[in-house]
């Protein structure tokens, strides 16, 4: 049953198209993450939901209602802004009120609803502070109090944690994922941080070039990326995209090979012709590296990266082709170590060479 | 992130913006374009500010104009002022302003001697004038007084009565007044130079006026060309100064464009003429707007 | 700290410098005394010529007064300053006011809206700048003495305004547009009108370029002059600047009492150059440099 609904939504600056045709469907209380590098279109999306610019074509649905040509105010949003946008002049609870003010709330009613924000946020010490006065993430909090007040039917997040430094990050990040359990609000949030979308997202929607590449569950777009590009951008580090080789076939079987690197993989539709140039893609986490030889193609070490629980190992095959490989932590690797690999079986996820989806 | 591409901030051009200008422009459209127009209108007719009827005589009022000894002297004075104004407040001032950003003074010598200097500017022109009038008054005024101390009695004269010599010293007065204010205009310019190219070039040994020329007057490039414009523009249009000390005499040697413009319209009656004048005046700050349009957009 | 590290390890080179340095700076300071002198040394005498008797001043001008003659100022008071004063004042504040208003509003406007014709319309009030009021000046006095606005405040007030917007414009506009459009967009969100927002938001951001834009106008109107001369003529609305030269016209033999006239009709502004010194440079150069 969907809550809101994009359908078939453009947006062209001038001669650039920003969304060229966007259908997303929206339950209530889902969370929702529009996810895309730089430029996809995702924020413009995010600020036509918002009313703060106009859609070309298309309807935008809230709750049974068409939105497009109401004003921002009036279509039961809020929204918290990159930059957080608090009113500089103003102390957090005047902060807080400004919205419920301008809807013509009396003072008793506001004091309610800005001491149940509060609570939630822990922002009571706070309330009489100018933001100037705040942390990153203080001011984040008071950010989303502002929006919590409104008790809007949809909560917009344009890239709300791109500001803080990592470790504050992570502790917003949770703190978001309570916050949506608590409130039961249906959420749309904008990154360009796959970790974000795949720790916070019921639903992640992958753009690229105002169009969307994928819908679905943080785990089937981690499992089942439908093109290289969603395989590329979803997984930390980025799934390694070999040139491969189709060397066997059997049903719907195929057996590849990159530089002596070989796998099989089972495809979804008709499988292409042994011979045929594929685009072969494992994550790191999928690799197992050896330092014995004699395991599978020898890679030489450039770089290593020790998370402590996990290492990653940046290494290169003989013809120069990079390949990324996750050890576990005590395994003893150094730049400059040769040690061989193998795919584990069943993780081997195989793209057309030319289009890039998913065979 | 896409940010960049989001031109539009709001949706939709509306004319609802005109609502927030249009006060803006009714009034300047009714008290500074409006009567300009009117102005370069009236300048073709001749008639005096009671009659009813305007008699049409084209460019005959400009031809006067030329051959109007008076208008000619005008025009030459308001040049000498534009001249001498630009060498006091561009070249003076921006030399003081940097002697007093150059930190040779201890802080608290450097923002006296700017107040000191800023001082004149804050008061009426018209009281400057008062003031530098008996200042300069024969006998009883302060400048006689110590020419006769330091026994340059034979310098002393009517500074203001002598045909020779009013325009000079109406112009100096206007000197006095401005350099200060402008000179603390390009301490703030100076300012805004990144200090580190200063210490860069003193770690280099450049002598002050080295440093000067490279640093500071490259750096407060911009400044030079608005003060530049803003004082020529100023000695176009001045008035109140010469209206006070001299009023244009002795004998119309002190005259400049607004005097006679003035005295035109409001003692002689003579309204198309005095358009004229204003009419002048208001061709050459045109011209003077888009030449410093153009010399921005050149940077 | 670190500058005057350096500036004094450069003095190092050689004791022939240090003494051409001295010397410079010897003549700097003369110089720059010397200026003080000139530009301050007025007022002084000025105010210390207003509490002589005429023969006095003739004798010696620079000299203390030999009694302290202070019915001269409650003399010239009595000539009508205190009404200049007032007239300068309400004359002033309303212009201020006006033209703060209406300009934060095409400021405003200017910066975050889009409407037809943007660029011409501000073109077209930056053009105000340039044009000087004397080409204005006698089509105005036709309009005062029609619409019988001739001898009214208005008279004062509405040109003056008109003449000093396209410079607050300009500031405020400069300055509005370092407010970052979120602030404007989390409002729209939250419902505020066009309206709420600039009053709500911009303005009270703005208070710094509002002060000093004020001030720039403030001063402006304070001291102008060709309009009060043409635009009014009794007393009862007069600004002081040409009160005072009335005053000085009918005060020619009196002198000490015309110079307290004038020390009195500069005093305001003169206190309050002296207590807010900072402030008001600072005020008043804002905007030179963008």
């Amino acid at each position: 049953m969907s809550y809101m609904k994009i359908d078939g939504v453009r947006k062209s600056f001038g001669r650039y198209e920003a969304l060229r045709g966007v259908d997303i469907d929206i339950a209530k209380r889902e969370f929702v993450v529009l996810l895309g590098p730089s430029g996809c279109g995702k924020s413009t999306l995010l600020r036509m939901i918002a009313g703060l610019e106009e859609i070309d074509s298309g309807d935008l649905i809230i709750d049974g209602q068409r939105m497009n040509d109401v004003k921002s105010a009036n279509r039961g949003i809020s929204m918290v802004f990159q930059s957080y946008a608090l009113y500089p002049h103003k102390t957090v609870r005047q902060n807080m009120e400004f919205g419920l003010k301008v809807a013509g709330l009396k003072k008793p009613e506001r004091d309610v609803k800005i001491a149940e924000a509060a609570r939630i946020l822990q922002l009571v010490p706070l309330l009489d502070r100018l933001p100037r006065d705040l942390s990153g993430g203080q001011r984040q909090r008071v950010a989303i109090g502002r929006a919590i007040v409104r008790e809007p039917k949809v909560f917009l997040f344009d890239e709300p944690l791109s500001n803080l430094d990592a470790a504050l990050r992570m502790q917003m990040r949770v703190e978001l994922a309570r916050l949506h359990r608590e409130l039961r609000a249906t959420m749309v949030y904008v990154t360009h941080d796959q970790v974000e979308a795949m720790t916070l997202a019921d639903r992640i929607v992958v753009m690229r070039d105002g169009l969307i590449e994928q819908t679905g569950s943080p785990l089937e777009i981690y499992r089942r990326p439908v093109n290289a590009f969603v395989a590329g951008f979803i997984g930390s580090p980025t799934m390694n995209l070999l040139e491969a080789r189709v060397t066997a076939v059997s049903g719907r079987t195929v057996r590849v090979d990159a530089m002596g690197l070989t796998t099989e993989a089972e495809v979804e539709g008709p499988p292409p012709p042994v011979g045929a140039r594929v685009t072969l893609g494992i994550r790191p986490e999928h690799l197992d590296g050896r330092t014995d030889a004699g395991h599978g193609p020898a890679l030489d070490i450039i770089a290593c990266e020790r998370l402590g629980g996990v290492s990653h190992a940046f290494t290169r095959l003989s013809d120069g082709t990079e390949l990324t490989v996750q050890f576990d932590g005590e395994q003893s690797i150094a730049p400059g170590d040769t040690i061989t690999c193998a795919v584990q079986p069943g993780r081997a996820h195989l793209f057309s060479a030319e289009t890039g989806l998913r065979l | 992130m896409s940010r960049r591409f989001a031109i539009s901030r709001t949706p939709g051009t509306s004319l609802h913006g005109w609502l927030w200008v249009a006060p803006t422009l009714v009034f300047l459209v009714v008290f500074v374009y409006g009567p300009a127009l009117a102005n370069v209108r009236y300048s073709l007719f001749s008639f005096s500010a009671m009659s009813t009827s305007m008699e049409f005589v084209g460019l005959a009022n400009y031809a006067r104009l030329l051959d109007d000894p008076i208008f000619l002297q005008g025009l030459a004075n308001n040049a000498l002022y534009a001249l001498i104004s630009v060498i006091f407040q561009v070249g003076v001032a921006l030399t003081l302003a940097a002697v007093l950003e150059a930190r040779i003074f201890p802080s608290f010598a450097a923002n006296t001697f700017r107040s000191a200097l800023f001082l004149p500017s804050i008061l009426p022109v018209v009281v400057v004038g008062l003031i530098w009038q008996l200042l300069l008054a024969p006998a009883m005024g302060l400048v006689d007084q110590v020419l006769w101390e330091v026994g340059l009695g034979d310098w002393s004269r009517a500074w203001l009565g002598d045909p020779d010599t009013a325009l000079l010293t109406v112009i100096m007065v206007s000197q006095w007044q401005w350099t200060g204010y402008i000179m603390a205009l390009f301490m703030v310019a100076i300012r805004a130079i990144p200090r580190d190219l200063y210490e860069a070039m003193e770690l280099e040994g450049a002598s002050g006026p080295r440093i000067f020329w490279n640093l500071t007057v490259p750096g407060a490039r911009e400044t030079i060309l608005i003060v530049t414009i803003i004082t020529i523009l100023g000695s176009l249009k001045v008035f109140d100064i010469v209206w006070v000390m001299t009023a244009g005499g002795p004998n119309h040697s002190s005259e400049v464009l607004g005097t006679l413009m003035y005295r035109a319209a409001f003692r002689d009656d003579v309204i198309g003429y005095s358009s004229t004048i204003a009419t002048v005046i208001f061709f050459i700050a045109l011209t003077i707007g888009v030449v410093q349009i153009k010399l921005q957009k050149d940077r | 700290m670190a500058d005057t590290a350096l500036t004094s390890d450069q003095s190092l080179p050689g004791s022939r410098f240090q003494a051409g340095e001295v010397l410079n700076r010897i003549v700097l300071w003369a110089v720059f005394l010397t200026l003080s002198v000139i530009c301050v040394y007025p007022m002084i005498w000025l105010f210390l010529n207003a509490f002589k008797s005429t023969n006095e001043l003739f004798s010696a001008s620079w000299a203390l007064p030999e009694t302290w003659r202070w019915e001269n100022f409650s003399t010239a008071w009595g000539y009508g300053i205190s009404r200049y004063l007032l007239n300068s004042v309400i004359v002033t504040v309303a212009t201020v006011a006006i033209v703060l208003t209406l300009s934060s509003m095409a400021a405003y406007a200017l910066v975050v809206m889009k409407f037809p014709a943007k660029v011409a319309i501000y073109m077209a009030i930056l053009g105000g700048m340039i044009l000087p009021p004397e080409v204005s000046l006698f089509p105005l006095f036709k309009v005062m003495a029609a619409t019988d606005l001739y001898n009214t405040y208005f008279a004062l007030i509405l040109p003056n305004a008109a003449f000093h917007l396209p410079f607050t414009t300009f500031l405020i506009r400069a300055y509005m547009v370092g407010i970052p459009p979120d602030l404007r967009e989390a409002a729209l969100v939250e419902g505020a009108s066009e309206g709420l927002i600039w009053r709500d938001i911009y303005l009270p951001l703005c208070r710094p370029i509002l002060a000093s834009a004020g001030l720039i106008a403030a001063m402006g109107v304070w001291n102008e002059f060709i309009f009060a001369l043409t635009f009014v003529e009794s007393d009862s609305v007069k600004t002081v600047t040409i009160g005072v030269t009335s005053f000085a016209v009918a005060l020619r033999a009196d002198y000490g009492i015309m110079m307290a006239g004038l020390a009195l009709s500069i005093l305001p502004i003169l206190a309050t150059f002296l207590i807010l010194q900072r402030q008001f440079i600072g005020g008043l150069t804002r905007g030179a440099v963008k």
